[in-house]
């Protein structure tokens, strides 16, 4: 089943086969689903994580002692040093902020924008839905990471510029999705009856609609946070991304390269890292697409 | 019939190329600053400045400027790289087949282990290798490709010391040197893409495993091979091919990323030191290059759709 799969939840006024059900239906579902809440924990965990960085670290992470430098994992620094005798374990704390503040960043911006346009144009179809959909369809015909890149090339490096680039790549596909779940939605017999008994389109449309349709949004959501952190490590990695010497889990990787051989845990420890997180997000997705798939079931 | 359906494909395409030429043309006339500088960089001789401002007709109105710099386009000149001198567009096409050919490789590989996995998990639906699938898929897709790559090379490179860990030989010099130098750029991004591909195909596989026509296959004495290979795969392959269409696409573009773990001297690597040394003109030959054939794949891709499925050839859609 596909993000884009229509999803039917009975609405407060489709009560007419059965007791009322409760919007939240989908979310309070994912109680019973483990990968779900498997995945949620490790997001959760990457966010204590990340705020309380400088607690847990208990390093700085730019700063280098260089009696220290790349010595192993020990108690004292759980994931060895760099080669300037930098705590790893620390960096990767620091690293996980830029990695979930780029994420967060890119996919709210991405959403802010696309859902009132995937909305409108779904629910208005026709005139409306060609002048939004086209102009999105020419984005999505550029390859994401060269997109970023360009964006990068001309306006400079930095976490603004990625998250306004990865965000550009976004916006498309959520637009996308919203769009296909509300004209679904848009279709269902409750939406025919608040119209019926004379509801304005924009309460149809936000009351009625919207809530109805952003399930697909929400997966996807979670998904593109995981795929975000990639690009976004990707990016820092080939020297396009976070600038040295700022902790991202991609610089990391990349410094690291050099000294691999004597120093696996140097290139090691970021990518796990990545890994986790990303892991975390892509759980979440899953987890709820599955919930979402049996509740129109 | 196919023809007609290819004709407007290419046709549907073109006002999304129309838009891909603006955006790059102004990738030059966004950055602050006269254009001419930001070509030239530090090259900048009182010489040089009016040549390239005559070249660029930077005295004509933007319209212009881009007209005739579209005609250039489209006859294949993509100007002069100022720092070696030499056309951008031969640069582009001596890195070229390096990019495709790990990509292509990539996309191989990906299918070898992809297709077959996906097809075992949904024939054997909540068995070993549907759950082991869907665990190494979900794995798969959350591991950074750069990551793997560098793995890889700790692991095949310098560890075993089986394959190069990175370089590029032509083939013209030697197919194993050449094989050897890509296998394991090909084998990173197969890992990732075949982690899609083997979801894909298990939920398309799944998706045919329940209409009619299987049971009728069935029905009438088929064998259990015979009805997969044969009826469902068929009936299965679109969203087999479209993804399989999106990763080539994918790969063209990440190679910017693969090709610099691997030092692979590709069309990302030229890419991204353009990038990294403000070359902007080769950054704008590249960006074309690059999206024009993820284009032509897109096309393809969807080209394919009517060779698979005979109802899409006619139906005029």
């Amino acid at each position: 089943m596909s993000a884009s799969q229509p999803i039917a939840i009975q609405a407060p006024l489709a009560s007419a086969s059965g007791p009322p059900q409760r919007q939240e239906r989908w979310w309070t579902g994912a109680r019973g689903n483990r990968r779900a809440l498997v995945g949620l924990a490790l997001v959760v965990l990457v966010v204590i994580l990340a705020l309380l960085a400088p607690i847990i670290g208990r390093y700085d992470p730019n700063y280098g002692d260089f009696s220290q430098t790349l010595a192993g994992p020990s108690l004292d620094h759980p994931f060895g040093t760099d080669s300037f005798g930098r705590d790893v374990f620390a960096r990767v704390l620091f690293g996980y902020r830029i990695s979930i503040m780029v994420a967060v960043g890119s996919v709210l911006a991405a959403v802010a924008i696309g859902l009132p346009l995937g909305l409108l144009a779904g629910y208005f179809g026709t005139v409306l839905d060609n002048l939004i959909m086209r102009p999105l369809d020419l984005l999505m015909a550029f390859p994401p990471i060269l997109l970023a890149v360009t964006l990068i090339a001309v306006f400079g490096t930095g976490t603004d510029i990625e998250i306004l680039a990865l965000g550009l790549i976004y916006v498309p596909i959520m637009a996308r999705i919203l769009r296909g779940s509300v004209i679904t939605v848009r279709g269902e017999e409750f939406v025919e009856a608040a119209r019926a008994i004379g509801a304005n389109p924009r309460r149809i449309m936000l009351r009625h609609v919207l809530p109805n349709s952003l399930g697909p949004l929400v997966v996807q959501a979670s998904i593109s946070m995981g795929i975000a952190i990639l690009i976004e490590a990707g990016l820092s990695f080939i020297g396009l991304g976070v600038q040295p010497p700022d902790p991202s889990l991609g610089s990391m990787l990349a410094e690291g390269r050099d000294f691999m051989r004597e120093a696996p845990w140097v290139v090691t420890f970021p990518g796990l890292a990545i890994m986790v997180v990303v892991l975390g997000f892509n759980l979440v997705g899953d987890g709820l697409r599955d919930v979402l798939d049996r509740a129109s079931r | 019939m196919i023809a007609a359906y290819i004709t407007r494909r290419i046709l549907l395409t073109i006002p999304a190329m129309f838009a891909m030429s603006l955006i790059v043309f102004f990738i030059i006339r966004l950055i602050p600053g006269d254009p001419v500088f930001v070509i030239l960089g530090l090259r900048s001789t009182p010489e040089n400045v009016e040549t390239l401002r005559r070249e660029l007709r930077l005295d004509d109105p933007i319209a212009v400027q881009y007209l005739h710099w579209l005609g250039n386009v489209v006859r294949g000149d993509l100007g002069v790289d100022y720092r070696t001198h030499e056309p951008i567009r031969d640069q582009l096409l001596s890195r070229l087949p390096v990019t495709l050919e790990m990509a292509f490789l990539a996309m191989l590989l990906s299918a070898v282990m992809g297709i077959p996995l996906g097809i075992l998990a949904a024939v054997r639906r909540r068995g070993l290798a549907d759950q082991g699938s869907t665990a190494l898929g979900l794995v798969g897709i959350s591991i950074p490709d750069f990551w793997l790559g560098v793995m890889l090379i700790l692991l095949m490179a310098l560890v075993l010391g089986w394959l190069p860990s990175s370089g590029y030989v032509p083939l013209r010099e030697s197919v194993w040197g050449n094989l050897s130098h890509l296998l394991l750029p090909a084998l990173t991004l197969a890992l990732n893409f075949a982690a899609v591909l083997t979801r894909t195909t298990r939920a398309a596989v799944l998706d045919v495993l329940n209409r009619p026509f299987v049971r009728t296959a069935r029905a009438k004495g088929l064998r259990e091979r015979a009805v997969v290979l044969g009826h469902v795969l068929r009936n299965a392959a679109i969203p087999i091919v479209t993804v399989m269409g999106l990763q080539l696409g994918y790969a063209l573009g990440g190679a910017i990323i693969i090709e610099q773990v691997f030092s692979l001297p590709g069309i990302g690597r030229l890419t991204l030191n353009a990038v990294l040394e403000r070359n902007y003109p080769v950054v704008q030959g590249a960006v074309l290059l690059v999206t024009f054939l993820f284009m032509v794949i897109n096309i393809l891709t969807d080209s394919l759709y009517a060779v698979i499925d005979p109802r899409i050839r006619h139906s005029g859609r």
